[in-house]
């Protein structure tokens, strides 16, 4: 009797941590929202009552595992991550969880359920301490943005199978020490393979951060092209200007008004680079929006921006020539599949705010107000990640990201925190 | 009655926006007075003892005492906050400093009658809210402030604190109740800070700096709905300017 009082009463305690490390294990696949944490608390505690009853019940069995998977799946519909990233979730924490129990009771066969339990939580820190170590490295957000949707899927083939391992395991007439190993290889696979996924989404990022550089590297090269050319065209003016001058005068006298304003103006449209749209004097602003304007100008009837940003923008260029040239291509490419093929960018400072709003004109496939968006593009694996980049970085600066199409226009709306000197 | 003022040294450009801003504010206003200053000496020199316009139309290439000056003695010395204050340049590079003034806008010569009439009518709008009065009792008597000289509302215990452009005044009330009768220009950044936008001088993700140099945090359950706030009152100010 004094037995199970004790069971009672540690079995509880130690489920309390096992949760918690479920809940931090989930965490590293899933991101949770702000907005939703307290209902995370809420059903966290519901899955820790319905597993700790199940346990006390049940012990190590059939019933138990299914209440357990059971659990996961309902938790993980609380996340909004993309369902094959949740399914990759799911699997990997029952799996961990499961083989975490499936080595203590083969390897303390012999022993109490409450020392055996607490081996059990004590395993599955050890890994959950291993994983968070891994995916501190790259970040939970990379993988997420980085691997693909097969990729993702693949992934979570492993620890689905692993799991159909351990439950072939059991049923089977395995000896302790054997099925114990066999435990524990698997766990080192999967969490292998975790280590994998995490460094090849960590090699697609390069790869995206070197495409973004290169990017940029035209954009410079784009924006002293056409400062040589608007130099070129002043320097050009003032060789003339006496002409200019000695002409003007000569109209002036014969109270020719408007010839006179006629022949300024073609002064001014001379001085004019047309290839010159922002002036901010922000050269990485002017560069980007030049080079993606240019474009624009090509494929587009109208292109409309209104920039009030100062010379000195205290954000870090690589961030928004993600921000900025994204947005900018997504636009464009938008745009020019509609007949009406406008385009307009209002990119504004205010105390120590930057409000980035863009409109085009777009074919009415999707409406309404929406999180995320699916690609149109034929590539579906290497697209879509753009608006995912660009969330992530308005996220960085503690800012939110709108979307809104309607009416055969989309609106994009950003703010963004920007630390003044 | 609508006070505009324009300083440029550019006599020409100032007669031609002086009379195109006669024509189009009819439309707007009953009665305008118009005021032109040719420099940025002779601008500071008058508004030190008197009340400035209600939107001040600033050229930011002044020779002695540029635009850039001109703003923040109207802000920093004076503490006027009310005035609007509307760049007007013929180059699109812009110094941090001028940002740091709260402008209404920047305009690029020349400036067309449909931008001025869009800047006319976003003043406007801007000046009416600040008209609106805020009521309060206290020891039974009904005491009126224009919401345009609140900066913030600060509530300790039972009373509630508004702090003005200049001066304090204190009330037994709580915030959540008045919050409703403030214009729109008011939000609510923590359970005990209501703040006016227009004198807000720096926003971060958890702070506002105030004009007065004051910080005020904001709680986390409040920066969501700031966020969408500012984005709101972005949109409202872009409205007119549509595609």
């Amino acid at each position: 009797m004094g037995y199970i009082n004790y069971y009672f009463v540690i079995e509880p305690i130690v489920n309390v941590l096992r949760v918690l490390l479920i809940r931090k294990l989930m965490g590293l696949f899933l991101a949770e929202k702000d907005g939703k944490r307290a209902l995370l608390n809420g059903a966290y505690g519901a899955y820790f009552l319905i597993t700790t009853v199940l346990y006390i019940v049940f012990g190590v069995s059939a019933a138990y595992e299914a209440g357990c998977f059971a659990g996961l799946f309902g938790l993980m519909l609380l996340y909004d991550n993309a369902w094959e990233r949740r399914i990759w979730a799911v699997f990997s924490v029952f799996f961990i969880d499961m083989a975490c129990m499936l080595v203590a009771v083969y390897m303390l066969s012999d022993m109490e359920i409450a020392p055996r339990f607490s081996f059990q939580v004590f395993l599955l820190l050890i890994c959950v301490a291993l994983m968070r170590c891994i995916s501190s490295h790259g970040g939970y957000s990379d993988i997420e943005m980085e691997l693909g949707r097969g990729q993702t899927l693949i992934s979570a083939a492993i620890p689905t199978v692993s799991a159909a391992v351990l439950c072939a395991l059991r049923r089977g007439n395995t000896g302790n020490t054997v099925s114990a190993l066999i435990c524990v290889s698997m766990l080192v696979i999967n969490i292998g393979v975790f280590y994998l996924c995490h460094m090849m989404a960590e090699n697609y990022r390069q790869l995206h951060e070197s495409g973004i550089y290169r990017q940029q590297t035209y954009a410079y090269q784009n924006q002293l092209d056409i400062i040589m050319e608007s130099q070129g065209r002043i320097r050009a003016l003032r060789h003339d200007m006496k002409n200019h001058i000695l002409a003007l005068e000569l109209l002036l006298q014969r109270q020719e008004w408007s010839e006179a304003k006629r022949y300024l103006s073609s002064m001014q449209g001379f001085m004019e680079n047309p290839a010159e749209y922002a002036t901010t004097g922000n050269d990485a602003v002017d560069s980007l929006l030049n080079y993606k304007l240019r474009r624009a100008k090509e494929m587009l009837n109208t292109v409309e921006t209104k920039i009030n940003i100062p010379e000195k923008l205290i954000l870090h260029s690589f961030d928004l020539n993600v921000v900025l040239g994204n947005l900018l291509d997504n636009a464009i490419d938008a745009a020019a599949q509609t007949d009406e093929k406008r385009l307009r960018v209002e990119i504004k400072l205010d105390r120590g705010i930057l409000f980035i709003n863009m409109r085009n004109s777009c074919r009415e496939t999707v409406s309404g107000h929406f999180i995320r968006l699916e690609t149109t593009k034929a590539d579906a694996a290497n697209h879509g990640i753009g608006l995912g980049n660009v969330r992530r970085i308005v996220e960085k600066y503690h800012g939110d990201m709108d979307m809104a199409c309607e009416a055969g226009g989309m609106e994009i709306d950003i703010i963004m925190y920007v630390d003044e000197l | 009655m609508y006070r505009i003022g324009i300083c440029d040294d550019d006599k020409v450009f100032c007669a031609d926006l002086e009379e195109r801003l006669y024509r189009i504010s009819e439309a707007f206003f009953e009665k305008v007075e118009i005021e032109v200053w040719y420099s940025g000496e002779d601008i500071m020199r008058d508004i030190c003892d008197r009340t400035l316009c209600d939107l001040l139309f600033l050229d930011i290439e002044l020779v002695e005492k540029d635009g850039i000056e001109v703003g923040r003695f109207i802000r920093d010395e004076l503490e006027d906050m009310r005035t609007q204050i509307v760049y007007v340049s013929s180059k699109q590079d812009y110094a941090m400093q001028l940002f740091k003034v709260q402008p209404l806008d920047f305009l690029i010569k020349p400036v067309s009658d449909k931008v001025l009439a869009e800047t006319l009518s976003r003043s406007v709008r801007r000046q009416k809210s600040a008209d609106i009065c805020f009521e309060y009792k206290k020891g039974g008597i009904m005491f009126r402030i224009p919401t345009g000289d609140i900066a913030y509302f600060a509530s300790t215990d039972k009373k509630i604190r508004i702090v003005k452009k200049s001066g304090e005044e204190e009330f037994y009330g709580k915030l959540k109740s008045i919050a409703d009768r403030l214009p729109a220009d008011f939000m609510p950044i923590h359970q005990s800070y209501i703040v006016n936008r227009r004198y807000v001088s720096e926003y971060s993700y958890d702070t506002v700096k105030m004009a007065d140099k004051t910080v005020l945090s904001i709680s986390k359950p409040y920066r969501k709905a700031v966020r969408d706030r500012l984005k709101q009152f972005r949109k409202a100010e872009m409205g007119d300017w549509d595609i």
